[in-house]
């Protein structure tokens, strides 16, 4: 889609595509939308096994590789 | 997840529970794009026990248990690998959105009973969750949310207040495409 370039019509478009994009998500038959959610919960669990890993190990949710070397 | 329809299909048909409706994230992904949930939220009206005003979820275990679903998580009873919660209606809101709920269909053999987009988007108004805000913004989006029944039930179950809140939230009047702005 053109825009003008202005940084508000560019914010349009993308949240404009975006809109497009959920709605095609959403027109999915059930099955479909059962298995994409299925993915995002393993995903998510996935990413609270990493947390509760690096809590116990008592290191930051960020790229902290050991206790020795503080953020 | 149609496993676990299936069995909650069964239990109104064998009298466990009077009625049902899909709530919750799993309610609302009958109508907008999947988001990532944890559990399956059935608002349920349960049948007093025998010389009783009480209602009880004992039936409920009691069956499931039968059908071999036994495992208890924090979010609640397991059915076919789905935690799966059961939320007696408490008030005037769930007990309107529990009668008004449609049978939509999973596919082409099963159909459940699911709440209402409105009522969905009127109880995520009275939670107004970080989550629920996200879901109310995409329920406004699709076609079929009915406007002026969602204006209805705001202002019947006394959520004006909450809904202005939200709504500048959601939309403040701005260019943002994410659905109309609906004013009380």
């Amino acid at each position: 889609m053109a825009t003008d370039g202005t940084p508000s019509a560019i914010l349009r478009t993308q949240l404009a595509a975006k809109k497009r994009r959920r709605k095609t998500r959403a027109a999915l038959p059930m099955p479909e939308k059962v298995k994409l959610l299925e993915k995002l919960r393993a995903r998510n669990r996935a990413f609270r096994a990493i947390r509760e890993r690096r809590t116990a190990k008592g290191l930051a949710n960020t790229n902290q590789k050991s206790l020795s070397r503080p953020i | 997840m149609k496993e676990t329809f299936e069995v909650i299909e069964w239990m109104k048909r064998d009298g466990i529970i009077e009625e049902y409706a899909i709530a919750g994230a799993v309610g609302a992904l009958f109508y907008v794009e999947p988001v990532s949930t944890e559990d399956v939220d059935i608002l349920v009206n349960l049948n007093p026990t025998q010389n009783s005003f009480l209602v009880s979820f004992e039936p409920i275990f009691s069956y499931l248990h039968e059908k071999g679903y036994n495992n208890l998580t924090q979010e609640g009873v397991e059915i076919a690998g789905w935690p799966v919660q059961f939320l007696p209606v408490s008030d005037s809101l769930t007990s309107e959105a529990l009668a008004e709920a449609q049978y939509l269909p999973y596919d082409d053999e099963l159909s459940v009973r699911v709440v209402r987009p409105e009522y969905l988007a009127a109880e995520a108004t009275k939670l107004g969750r970080l989550k629920d805000i996200q879901r109310i913004g995409s329920l406004l989006e699709i076609d079929e949310f009915d406007n002026d029944r969602f204006r209805q039930i705001i202002q019947k179950h006394d959520l004006a207040e909450r809904w202005n809140r939200v709504q500048d939230m959601i939309d403040p009047e701005s260019e943002d495409p994410r659905g109309p702005t609906i004013r009380l």
